[in-house]
């Protein structure tokens, strides 16, 4: 009797998983639809919607500072979409832009061999894989980043790991970034199983989490404060956030991963930051990189 | 002669340039709480046909790898624009393109 | 008859394990209650029951990735600081920061006991706090604009 309940609710079950398959993004559809609609609906004109979304900021900058009527693929390049001035400086430091010489270093590393006669082009035969990571590994049932990757074909190959956060991992991220903005492929993240679904909802949960003892969610900064003024400088949104790493940090004077500025951002909640390849911030990734979904890849790319 | 990039575009009469100088550019107080010596650029002047279109004294106050803009009259595509920089240690660098 | 008891026997189960797994962390849960100003104070309890309390309350912080940082220094390096500070009878604490450098905090030693004390309940309080509360941030959830 119990055997056949079990076999039958097995069927049923196998039916409804396999039928449901294409629905475990359902809702982190719902949640990137709904994000655009919010940036769009703040970003549509800053200077009449004061009261509603920018109630501390003077009208003067609303009206002379903010760029309006901004939709979904205008976030991509960040705050620099509606801050006219810092807009101005980006297209100046465009002209010349810092990371040139760092694509070839990254090309350069994709194809040195290792010690064993492989390489990277070994382990990533085609480098245009920048939309496509974080990604769920169904197998070992955890989120897999970049970085986690470059490190796993390095030992694979009894390579040395690479620091995850500047120097070589940025460099080569750099030339993988680049060469995915050349064949115009787009943030393309996957949402397979269940088991993922919870993953992305565990880094949902993360990023609108007050933490630190400055109390600060992600979201305090990039949803509700997106486009508002700390000291000098606009926040960005989460719309288009990381389409566009490796990035030259100007305060850095330096290229970085994904990685580094999230640990930064962290430790400015003024909490002690979750190490770079652990199950939280791989998932807090996740999440993150499914809001941009649809959005070009434009890495590398320069920020203050 | 790569201390010094260059674009340089000629539209309606009026040459826009673009420069990129690579050079440290540490002020005093930088410099001291990098250990390193101090150095920044000084002067920094553009010719075009064998006159001076752009010149500026520059100060400390400038950052790392300084970016200029400027436009003028008086040349057209072909002809060459010069771009000479002195530094506070007496280094110097010059640099040529044409304009498009 | 048989499918009823297959049923409550699987939701039992289901249950039990459910309890099992939230009480893997006891004290996050338990910590509802506490009087941060009362517990802290060192007026009242004295300095040193004041830093075991931080001490106690940061350890599963930390269990639970929620340790504070504050301009570099750890609350761990903060207690740490304190202490060294009680044994040696000092009246100023100077911690070191995560990298093991000393950092340009300096404080009175009460006030930096009544601080490793604050952060490290908050930081559990406030994780506490934002199990129910995070949803109002989300735009499509509870988020309103």
């Amino acid at each position: 009797m119990l055997t056949r309940l079990l076999k039958a609710s097995v069927l049923t079950s196998f039916a409804f998983f396999s039928l449901n398959a294409t629905q475990f993004d359902a809702q982190a559809q719902k949640d990137k639809e709904e994000l655009v609609k919010y940036f769009e609906a703040k970003f549509q004109d800053p200077y009449k919607d004061k009261n509603r979304f920018f109630l501390y900021s003077p009208e003067e900058e609303l009206k002379d500072g903010y760029e309006k009527g901004l939709k979904h693929m205008d976030f991509g390049i960040g705050s620099y979409s509606y801050a006219k001035d810092a807009r101005e400086q980006y297209e100046a430091i465009k002209e010349f832009p810092p990371y040139e010489d760092k694509i070839e270093d990254g090309e350069d590393l994709y194809t040195k061999e290792f010690a064993n006669g492989n390489s990277l082009k070994t382990c990533f035969p085609d480098p245009t894989i920048g939309g496509d990571y974080p990604y769920f590994d169904t197998k070992r049932k955890e989120v897999i980043s970049l970085t986690t990757a470059i490190n796993e074909c390095l030992e694979a190959n009894n390579e040395k790991k690479w620091n995850v956060k500047k120097g070589k991992m940025a460099t080569f991220q750099a030339f993988l970034a680049y060469s995915t903005a050349e064949a115009q492929k787009k943030m393309n993240i996957k949402i397979p199983t269940k088991e993922a679904q919870e993953a992305y909802e565990r880094g949902k949960e993360y990023y609108y989490t007050q933490r630190g003892y400055l109390k600060l969610s992600c979201a305090t900064c990039h949803i509700q404060g997106a486009g508002q003024r700390v000291r000098n400088e606009k926040l960005s949104p989460l719309l288009g956030q990381v389409t566009h790493f490796p990035v030259h940090r100007l305060k850095w004077g330096s290229l970085g991963t994904l990685e580094r500025r999230m640990s930064g951002c962290i430790k400015d909640q003024g909490q002690v930051p979750p190490k770079n390849d652990s199950k939280q911030m791989h998932e807090l990734l996740y999440f993150m990189a499914y809001m941009s979904n649809g959005m070009p890849i434009d890495g590398p790319d320069v920020r203050k | 002669m790569a201390k010094t990039r260059i674009k340089a575009k000629e539209k309606n009469g009026v040459v826009t340039v673009k420069t990129l100088s690579k050079h440290p550019m540490l002020s005093y107080v930088e410099a001291k709480r990098a250990k390193k010596e101090v150095n920044f650029i000084t002067h920094f002047m553009a010719e075009a046909n064998g006159k001076v279109v752009y010149e500026v004294s520059t100060s400390q106050f400038l950052s790392k790898d300084p970016y200029m803009k400027f436009k003028f009259t008086g040349a057209k595509k072909g002809d060459k624009v010069t771009i000479t920089w002195v530094d506070l240690k007496g280094n110097k660098d010059v640099s040529t393109k044409k304009i498009r | 008859m048989n499918k009823l008891l297959n049923i409550s026997l699987v939701s039992i189960i289901t249950i039990v394990f459910g309890a099992c797994a939230s009480s893997s962390s006891p004290s996050l849960s338990s910590i509802k209650d506490i009087d941060v100003e009362k517990v802290c104070s060192v007026e009242n309890n004295g300095i040193e029951k004041v830093i075991q309390t931080a001490k106690k309350y940061n350890e599963i912080a930390k269990k639970n990735e929620l340790e504070f940082r504050r301009l570099g220094v750890n609350n761990t390096d903060l207690i740490i600081s304190v202490e060294e500070a009680i044994k040696t009878g000092a009246k100023e604490v100077n911690p070191k920061d995560f990298k093991g450098k000393a950092s340009k905090t300096k404080l009175p030693i009460d006030f930096a006991a009544i601080r490793a004390c604050k952060f490290a309940i908050t930081a559990l309080t406030q994780a506490n706090e934002a199990k129910t509360s995070w949803r109002l941030a989300v735009p499509g959830d509870g988020y309103e604009y």
